[in-house]
């Protein structure tokens, strides 16, 4: 697959100023068009490596360089929103204009954009992340928290950005609502080619939607490729204090059985069981 | 004996328009593990704060029937009677951290309910060890990531050793691992102490392997409340509330011709009657 | 799974502490005792050599307490700031008028020679107050504070008020900071604000910050319900316990320490009333300048 590179790190070290040392030596790279996953213990180190790619906070050392920007000397913070988007766990965090529209409207109008396609922006990105034109006069305070989240993203989606990193999408969210907002990235993704970097707990939303996953811990990658190589090394991800989704781990018991270690969905396995199940009938006959 | 007895419990929220919980009853035998699901907003919250008493002592809203806790309703007991009975872990667990330190977060609790300092040294000791705080208790909460802190919240619940704790959401913001060692700790603590666990949780898979009988809550009723393999009996109902199944137990239902038995629920029981079915 | 490294420094509210310091042997009582001290003290020494000898002390402590200095720095604008303010308020409004020893004219003006050595003894004397207290918040934690202010006999209610008033300082603190993180993810660069810019946009934050106040103070108070909490210093007419004050003991070495901090605070206080050894008079400096400008 011949895909741009639009996201290289290199040696990133990062040392909080207390003096902990939470990102080690980490070189990778994304590429346009992916859906990633980092997954990795409490405290791994993967949110203050996603704060790094966007620049809010600062590598100690080593370069990251994002659709041609040098994210870690760069003066120009303009020029990086608009490549790549953080959406924060908390809607809360991120709201503080008075009504929806001008929400929308805040990133871009920072980049200095002319009012007439701020407009254009807000009710194309508005229209993206579901959020009603009725209620663009409303205060975002006041909606409930599914909606407030839509807010939240429709706010960075105004930047047009390429790279979007969304922050925990799914916690405390029921499973519908937990659908929905990965149905709504995985949109983003397919549809309108963004490059979508989650941060997450949940196995089985990464095995159901994460075409790549990053394992980290103590602030080191210590495995990644897709989703199915990295869910097949049980060891491996022991260290980070990870587990595979069930049925992954179902089919690594049922090895000696004859499954494969790396199935992640219940029509893989339905359909490895009726395979062995099948054979052993005929050897069983014979 | 009961630990609790929900007769026809109504409740409305101060200016909210519907009734969150409607004519509700629920009884909860001693020394059982529930496991509470439902979408969100559905009154999973609202049913807890109503066992733990905080509706209707925390909010105004208007109060029909009654809750009883070991046969003494919730409204005749103190505040301190009620933290010594139930324990209630919240989803937040910022707002629930109100000490300048983690010793003092169980501290708290403990001289609240009248505990000597010699007994909270020790539950502070016997406590941190088995949730895995013991170098986290010098520290400010804003040192500790939101794992941490719901670790540490459910430590200082533990440490009071109520007989009845519910848990609301407890581990969403946990790593896998940690949350397995938080609910193998349920369980421990069961079975030691004889407690009366509730949990809400959105991870059904773990809720599963721990739980005695399950609730399915939804629009402010109880559709559901049986045993935990009972409830998996009929998956289309529960795809139908949103209900996510957990992948092995689906495959199960997929593979199980004789859908009049009992569906198997524990992982591990559900390796075991695979490996038999495909040796038969 | 933690990390197990020993860090170089704890977090505060305001800053940071050292991970390891001599000061921590000390009782809080002590320490807070220390920084009454060093706080009351320079109000009885107005003689500028011995005030420099203070800074000096004080300098030191923060070098054997292991207190990054660097941390200092950002006190320089605002104490050089403080020293301009200081002179130009004693050049416009001189003392002593009438004893008239002008050193210079500077720009038609008089600069008088009491005026600016009061200038001068006064601004040290700042200068401690301030270093002092960077110090005592650089060497104690909130809990610190807590511990030391129950022990000298502040009731529970308000030392659990003050705690529960750091608490959400802290969470106001941390939400701020997310705040502003998810601004600048959204490209807002307040380097290129004016200051009028920079002061409508802080009010910009506070809707936000009152918000989530709002919905964290209900999940607060129903947190503490849960807890039994009860705002009594007794309970079922028992002394409620103080884990963290019974934890902390004060020791014989504590009590030494308090007994010299307080001998030496009274002493000082007494030689400063009874005597004229503290006066800015009495000053070397002083007696020094006033021989080279008036003979």
């Amino acid at each position: 697959m011949e895909t741009k590179k639009i996201i290289e790190v290199k040696d990133l070290v990062f040392t909080y100023p207390d003096g902990t040392t939470a990102l080690e030596n980490i070189t990778i790279d994304f590429y346009d068009g992916e859906f990633i996953a980092f997954i990795g213990t409490n405290g791994c180190g993967k949110t203050t490596f996603s704060k790094c790619l966007n620049g809010i906070l600062k590598a100690s050392q080593g370069s990251i360089v994002v659709n041609g920007i040098d994210v870690v000397h760069t003066k120009d913070c303009m020029e990086l929103v608009k490549n790549i988007g953080y959406v924060f766990q908390n809607p809360d965090h991120q709201l503080f204009n008075n009504n929806i529209y001008s929400e929308i409207a805040y990133a871009p109008r920072n980049l200095g954009i002319p009012e007439n396609e701020v407009r254009e922006r807000v009710i194309e990105a508005a229209k993206i992340a579901g959020v009603s034109e009725s209620i663009f006069e409303e205060h975002p305070f006041f909606e409930v928290k599914g909606i407030r989240q839509r807010i939240a993203i429709a706010s960075i989606l105004s930047l047009k950005p390429a790279i979007i990193i969304v922050d925990e999408p799914t916690t405390g969210q029921d499973y519908k609502q937990s659908i929905e907002v990965m149905e709504f990235l995985k949109m983003l993704n397919e549809k309108l080619g963004h490059t979508v970097i989650i941060i997450t707990h949940e196995m089985d939303i990464v095995a159901e939607y994460a075409k790549r996953v990053i394992v980290m811990t103590d602030g080191k990658i210590i495995s990644e490729g897709s989703v199915k190589e990295v869910f097949a090394r049980a060891e491996l991800l022991e260290q980070a204090n990870i587990k595979p989704p069930q049925l992954t781990r179902l089919a690594q018991e049922l090895k000696d059985e004859g499954f494969s270690p790396d199935i992640i969905t219940v029509e893989e396995i339905y359909s490895e069981w009726k395979q062995i199940k099948g054979k052993n009938e005929i050897a069983e006959k014979a | 004996m009961n630990a609790i007895e929900i007769k026809n419990l109504s409740w409305r929220y101060e200016r909210a328009e519907n009734y969150a919980i409607e004519d509700l009853n629920l009884i909860i035998e001693e020394n059982q593990f529930i496991g509470i699901v439902g979408p969100n907003e559905a009154g999973k919250t609202t049913l807890a704060s109503a066992i733990k008493g905080i509706i209707p002592s925390e909010f105004n809203g208007i109060y029909k029937g009654t809750v009883e806790l070991f046969g003494k309703k919730v409204t005749d007991c103190s505040t301190r009677e009620l933290a010594k009975t139930v324990g209630m872990v919240f989803a937040d667990p910022d707002s629930q951290f109100t000490s300048m330190s983690v010793e003092e977060e169980i501290s708290f609790g403990l001289e609240n309910i009248g505990c000597t300092v010699e007994e909270i040294d020790e539950r502070i000791k016997w406590v941190s060890e088995l949730t895995n705080i013991e170098e986290l208790l010098e520290k400010p909460p804003y040192d500790l990531s939101g794992g941490q802190k719901q670790r540490v919240a459910i430590a200082s619940i533990i440490a009071m050793k109520p007989r009845i704790i519910i848990l609301d959401e407890p581990t969403s913001m946990l790593d896998p691992i940690s949350k397995d060692m938080i609910f193998s700790l349920l369980q421990t603590m069961k079975e030691k102490l004889k407690l009366t666990i509730i949990v809400i949780e959105h991870n059904i898979e773990k809720l599963v392997e721990l739980s005695d009988k399950m609730i399915l809550v939804n629009d402010g009723k109880i559709e559901k409340y049986t045993d935990t393999d009972v409830f998996f009996q009929d998956i289309e109902f529960l795809d139908s509330r949103s209900i996510r199944i957990p992948g092995a137990i689906r495959f199960m239902d997929m593979i199980d011709k004789d859908k009049d038995d009992l569906p198997t629920v524990h992982l591990q029981d559900i390796v075991k009657t695979i490996k038999e079915e495909l040796r038969r | 799974m933690d990390q197990t490294v020993k860090r170089k420094m704890h977090r505060t509210i305001i800053g940071f502490v050292p991970g390891e310091s001599i000061m921590y042997k000390l009782h809080p009582v002590v320490r807070l005792s220390l920084y009454i001290a060093t706080g009351i003290l320079p109000l009885f020494i107005e003689t500028p050599e011995i005030s420099m000898l203070f800074i000096a002390i004080i300098l030191i402590l923060f070098v054997v307490a292991n207190v990054n200095l660097n941390r200092l720095k950002i006190f320089t604008p605002m104490l050089i700031t403080v020293g301009i303010i200081i002179n130009l308020t004693y050049i416009f409004f001189p003392i002593r008028k009438e004893e008239g020893l002008v050193m210079f004219s500077l720009l038609g003006l008089d600069v008088n020679f009491y005026s600016t050595m009061w200038a001068f003894a006064i601004y040290l004397r700042i200068i401690t107050l301030v270093l002092s207290s960077v110090f005592y918040f650089s060497t104690n934690r909130e809990r610190d504070i807590l511990v030391a202010m129950r022990t000298i006999g502040t009731p529970f209610v308000v030392s659990y008020f003050i705690g529960l008033a750091l608490r959400s300082a802290g969470i106001f603190l941390e939400d701020y900071s997310i705040i502003r993180e998810a601004e600048q993810a959204r490209g807002l660069d307040v380097r290129n604000l004016s200051f009028l810019g920079k002061v409508k946009h802080f009010s910009m934050y506070l809707v936000p910050l009152f918000t989530l106040s709002i919905r964290k103070s209900d999940d607060i108070s129903t947190g503490l319900f849960a807890k039994g909490t009860e705002l009594t210093g007794k309970i079922d007419g028992v002394k409620r316990a103080d884990y963290l004050r019974s934890k902390l003991r004060i020791t014989n070495i504590d009590k030494a320490w308090l007994i010299a901090i307080i001998l030496f605070t009274v002493t000082v206080m007494v030689v400063s009333i009874t005597t004229g050894l503290l006066t800015i008079e009495g000053s070397w400096i002083f007696q020094s300048i006033e021989k080279y400008f008036f003979g």
